[in-house]
């Protein structure tokens, strides 16, 4: 890199409850400052100056945490299952177009199950942690392939000498017992879809046929997994979030009434035409109610309590290993979805966008598309990332949100991650138990 | 803690923060205000060495179990109380000042602490004392001091409280007895940005009441926790149990019963200062095959190395290195000689490396972390410029010894070096100004190489050979007195061990230039002529040559006055050197010239105080100064302006010069002659006073 560093880019001075701190970008590294250090580094923050002080901190060259090179394509250990690109609810948000992505309704043979579960295996360096996650639309609506693969997948890998788990994202309504039990004997991380209370889930999501409400269905299932003895290993609520959501502090007491490990949001970016997304000035609001919701989180963090608000949780962690990375996800790297029909896409929601196929199961993971996207996708490559002080803990933003929508959530990535860091601030110095507690709670793992 | 002591701090707090290698500044370990706050043996140091000056002129001694003493006190300060009073001996009462309160954070409280108590046998020892003082914030602080008395009454109590109340520094008359002292004074601000401010210190004043392996009180340490950079637990073996305190003889051996003997420092003379008061009662030793204090002092290196919380169960006692008789110089002359030898070869290297420096074509200003290319070259010409300042030093201390063993110093420079043996055994150069070819700075690693562990057989005499010898044999010498020894053989060692530092710094300052034969990263080519007498950067040549003239001078000043200023005097000279020779050698390298770094003559006497600078010239245009018989010395006013008189007798003419930059460079240079001469000035006043 021989471009002169934009410091406004690799610093920034912001504050807590505890006072100045210092964000420096690469390698997300978290330092206390005092006031008149504070005040000198902004003076010359503001001039675009590096500041003396931040010389030898400010790594370049081989010294980064971060370089501008290109990742070579890592060992895929993830692979999503689209059992069925079908869905038995319709929700007038879904990425998926309920299920279908766009084209006819369809669920996977289970010959194209075996193949890309062969293929993961045989594909993978010895002793491997591999996981398999079954997507949809709604998985259950091919709980057939689902049974099975979970049977086969968990087998072949102990075989081959790997560590199989497991994820599912499901909305939980056609869920049997025989699905419960299964979730709870195979390590499971499960994530079921609930959007508020009766009122407004039912609101946007209603049961396809029409009868009954969609709300009572998932509460339902979802009481078919708490029961203790069938418990998955980990089980998560996911609430997506549109423009009409409303209160979310409320909403988030509602979802962890259940016996949830966590629950967390996720806003709709990018979603069929004429249906509710987030433009840029309704997600000014949505900032506003994750951070009242994330200054419950740090008052109960900072009470010796534990809130299991996942979003919250999950920048904690984060922030305190400093993890910091060129890219937004593992999409494409380490992570690939198959498609019902046995196209390799980045990821689940990138099902069946050619610009993000990587190869097929019959070919095996096209390697040097995969190379072109790391090369293509590195933060440091992106506008207006490049200049951003949070690219590294954002990454550039979801790649089928911004191919939809442009990176219309920057202003929200960045209050939401200041208010993280400010919280993070205060936590680990007044209550520094959080993490030890977080990392070593049993169910606290997150798997997907 | 002072609030100044948290400034301008940068502190990890994730873990990235925490294991990143970079973090600027020292170990948190290792700052004053993060140590184990605590007086016991073997930590960094004895806080209560830090606070015995909190209030500015009194010297507190806070180690006895007695309570706080007056030791001593700034004659001129006029505090109220006679020497007689002192004499008799004058305690600490009560200490006051500003306590940071535990429910309103941020408001001090003034308040006192009473060191004696109303009641017969209440008082407090000088840790107590000192345990109090140290909680004081910056601000008004006080001491009361009164005669050894055992008890406070209640009307004394309330007479020092009136005048404490008051803010006044008085005494309180005692009708036949000693006078009560109230001193009110500012705490003493010791910490600036964690760093304790050494002009308040002696050497070994804040780690004097420490345990150490060769101090006595090492086997005493009786709590569990070592230093906390030094295990207190280790094991004998690998997989063996952990032992607590390894103060042990030899592992595996099965030692003698030591003896029992009196303490080396009698208990109660730490304790009381008073050598009438000491316990010379003889303690037996702790425990069998543990060292016991007499053998630890003898044989403290005998104590094994731990590693990795382990004993190392074997030392290899490596004799100190020697040379047979015939290899050591007979007698002082050639000892003195060979000093006046080196002393012209330091200062030939000095200007080799300066302009190896000023060829490079390196930014002024250190570039832009992403600007590897131009950092490499900033990196590689400083770390030469770092070791030219180095050698200008060991110039100076070579001159050093070389007055003090009565010779005469040398401020000529070499042209090469010379088979000063008649062995053949050299390294054959001669000195030029040469660009920082990679031949070069193979010269430069070649000629700083270690020596040390001299082999006669085998090795060349390298210029750190030389040292080794002369280290050798200035130690056997029976010409020159102990006192003598003790100053130049520190001054050799330190000289024998930067060479060693140099020699990894020429390396990696190869590491650092583009790999031959790209010297596209040179801006000066070797063995510069001189410029032709209409070049326009002919001033500026004359004005580097007439710089360079007053480094000269103003080292003769530093050799004159010895180590009389601390070496402030050198500093001096360095700021010249950056100040003014530097500046102006970038100058007539933009206008085109090179610096020749041109000997010049010498055309005054100067007595020096130590000697008698003489023009004599020598070797090759160079100076040479004659020691002559001790004639009036000039005011140091006189000295200090004959010093830099070339450049200002140049600076006159050219401030009135038609060259626009000539003329402003000669009006910035009388600036930076002014502040050299009163640099010096103040420097040589403070040390007569």
């Amino acid at each position: 890199m021989h471009t002169p560093v934009d410091i406004t880019a690799e610093a920034r001075v912001f504050r807590s409850g505890r006072g100045a701190h210092l964000f420096l970008a690469d390698g997300s590294r978290i330092f206390n400052l005092d006031e008149e250090l504070a005040a000198s580094l902004m003076c010359s923050l503001s001039r675009r100056e590096i500041p003396p002080e931040l010389g030898d901190l400010i790594g370049f060259g081989a010294n980064r945490y971060i370089g501008d090179e290109t990742i070579a394509p890592p060992p895929v250990k993830c692979l999503s299952l689209n059992v069925a690109q079908a869905c038995n609810l319709s929700c007038s948000y879904c990425y998926a177009d309920e299920g279908r992505f766009g084209g006819k309704a369809r669920t996977m043979p289970e010959d194209i199950a075996r193949k890309a579960i062969d293929g993961l295996i045989a594909d993978s360096p010895p002793a491997s942690d591999l996981l398999v996650g079954f997507m949809g639309g709604e998985p259950f609506v091919n709980r057939k392939l689902v049974h099975w693969a979970t049977r086969y997948a968990a087998e072949t890998a102990a075989a081959a000498g790997h560590r199989m788990r497991f994820s599912i994202t499901t909305n939980a309504t056609l869920l049997t017992d025989q699905d419960a039990a299964l979730l709870s004997a195979f390590p499971f991380a499960v994530a079921v879809s609930l959007d508020g209370d009766r009122a407004s889930n039912d609101l946007q999501r209603q049961i396809a046929s029409g009868r009954g409400s969609a709300y009572d269905a998932v509460v339902a299932g979802l009481s078919s997994l708490t029961m203790s003895r069938r418990r998955p290993k980990h089980l998560s609520l996911r609430c997506t979030v549109t423009p009409f959501t409303g209160s979310l502090p409320e909403l988030l007491e509602h979802l962890l009434s259940f016996d949830v490990d966590e629950a967390g949001f996720a806003p709709v970016i990018a979603a069929p035409p004429g249906t509710p997304a987030f433009e840029a000035t309704d997600l000014e609001q949505f900032l506003a109610e994750m951070i009242a919701c994330g200054a419950e989180a740090k008052r109960r963090a900072l009470a010796g309590e534990i809130w299991a608000f996942s979003n919250f949780h999950t920048a904690m962690l984060q922030l305190h290993r400093g993890a910091h990375m060129p890219y937004p996800c593992g999409a494409g790297a380490g992570y690939l979805s198959v498609g019902s029909n046995g196209g390799l896409y980045g990821c689940h929601r990138l099902v069946d966008d050619a610009g993000f196929q990587f190869g097929d199961i019959a070919s095996g993971a096209d390697s040097a598309a995969r190379a072109a996207h790391l090369e293509r996708s590195h933060v440091d490559r992106q506008e207006p990332c490049r200049s951003c002080w949070a690219r590294y803990l954002c990454g550039g933003g979801c790649y089928h949100e911004v191919s939809r929508r442009g990176r219309i959530g920057c202003d929200y990535v960045r209050g939401w991650l200041e208010f993280c860091l400010s919280a993070y601030a205060e936590i680990s110095q007044a209550a520094p138990a959080y993490f030890s507690n977080l990392i070593s709670k049993p169910r606290g793992e997150s798997h997907a | 803690m002072p609030n100044d002591l948290k400034s301008r701090k940068i502190m990890p707090l994730n873990q990235t923060a925490r294991a990143d290698v970079l973090v600027r500044g020292n170990p948190v370990t290792t700052r004053p205000d993060a140590t184990v706050e605590n007086t016991f043996p073997g930590l960094e140091f004895d806080h209560r060495n830090l606070e015995k000056r909190f209030l500015d002129g009194l010297l507190l001694e806070l180690h006895a179990a007695s309570g706080g003493w007056l030791r001593d006190y700034d004659r001129t300060r006029g505090f109220p109380f006679s020497q007689a009073d002192f004499d008799a001996g004058l305690k600490v009462w009560a200490v006051v000042g500003n306590i940071p309160q535990l429910d309103e954070p941020g408001t001090p409280r003034m308040t006192i602490r009473w060191a004696i108590g109303t009641m017969a046998n209440q008082g407090a020892g000088g840790s107590s004392i000192w345990q109090f003082i140290r909680e004081f914030e910056p601000g008004p602080a006080a001491v009361v001091l009164g005669p050894d008395r055992p008890q406070l009454t209640l009307d004394q109590q309330s007479r020092i409280i009136q005048t404490l109340t008051a803010g006044q520094t008085a005494a309180i008359p005692v009708p036949g007895a000693a006078p009560i002292v109230v001193i009110w004074g500012q705490r003493a601000d010791y910490l600036k940005n964690g760093v304790i401010d050494p002009e308040r210190y002696e050497p070994g004043d804040l780690t004097r009441s420490l345990c150490s392996p060769w101090q006595y009180d090492f086997t005493d340490c009786g709590c569990w926790y070592w230093a906390s950079n030094k295990p207190d637990m280790v094991s004998v073996t690998p997989d063996g149990p952990q032992i607590y305190n390894f103060q042990r003889v030899r592992t595996g051996e099965i030692a003698p019963e030591p003896p029992t003997h009196p303490p080396v420092v009698a208990q109660g003379l730490w304790s009381t200062g008073d050598p009438a008061g000491a316990t010379m009662t003889p303690s037996a030793e702790r425990v069998p095959r543990r060292m016991n204090h007499a053998e630890l002092i003898t044989g403290w290196e005998k104590l094994p190395v731990v590693i990795d919380d382990t004993e190392t169960d074997r030392f290899v006692d490596r004799p100190a290195e020697t040379l047979p008789e015939s290899e050591l110089f007979p007698d002082r002359a050639t000892i003195v000689d060979r000093l006046m030898y080196l002393a012209g070869i330091e200062h030939a290297l000095m200007v080799e490396y300066l302009y190896a420096f000023y060829s490079i074509n390196a930014p002024r200003q250190r570039p832009l972390p992403t600007d590897t290319e131009p950092l490499r070259l900033f990196e590689a010409a400083n770390t030469i410029l770092s070791v030219a300042i180095d050698e200008m030093r060991h110039f100076r201390w070579v001159n050093e010894i070389l007055v003090l063993l009565g010779g005469m110093p040398v401020v000529s420079r070499a042209t090469e070096t010379k088979d000063t043996n008649g062995n053949g055994r050299y390294l054959p150069h001669t000195f030029a100004l040469t660009a920082a070819t990679q031949a070069q700075i193979d010269w430069f690693i070649l000629v700083e190489q270690n020596s040390r562990a001299v082999d006669p057989d085998v090795q060349s005499d390298t210029v750190d050979g030389m040292y080794t010898r002369l280290y050798l044999s200035i130690e056997k010498s029976t010409e020159i007195s102990q006192a003598i020894k003790d100053r130049v053989l520190h001054l050799t060692k330190l000289i024998i061990d930067e060479g060693y530092d140099h020699f990894h710094r020429f390396q990696r300052v190869r590491q650092l230039l583009p790999s031959p034969p790209d010297v596209r990263y040179l801006r000066l080519a070797s063995n510069p002529m001189p410029l032709q007498p209409a070049d326009t950067g002919k001033g500026f040549e004359l004005r580097v040559d007439r710089s360079y003239e007053v480094i000269l001078n103003l080292l003769m000043i530093v050799f004159g006055r010895g180590d009389a200023e601390h070496g402030q005097l050198l500093e001096a000279t360095r700021i010249a050197m950056v100040d003014s020779l530097d500046v102006e050698i970038e100058n007539l390298i933009t206008a085109g010239g090179a610096p020749l770094f041109t000997p010049p003559s010498m055309s005054t006497e100067v007595n020096l105080g130590r000697f008698t600078a003489k023009p004599s010239v020598v070797m090759g245009g160079g100076l040479h100064v004659e020691r002559t018989a001790l004639d009036e010395m000039l005011d140091i006013d006189t000295v200090i302006a004959n010093a830099t008189r070339p450049l200002d007798e140049l600076n006159t003419v050219d401030v009135t010069s038609a060259d626009i930059q000539l003329q402003a460079r000669a009006s910035r240079s009388v600036e930076a002659m002014t502040r050299v001469r009163a640099a010096f000035a103040k420097a040589i006043r403070a040390a007569e006073q």
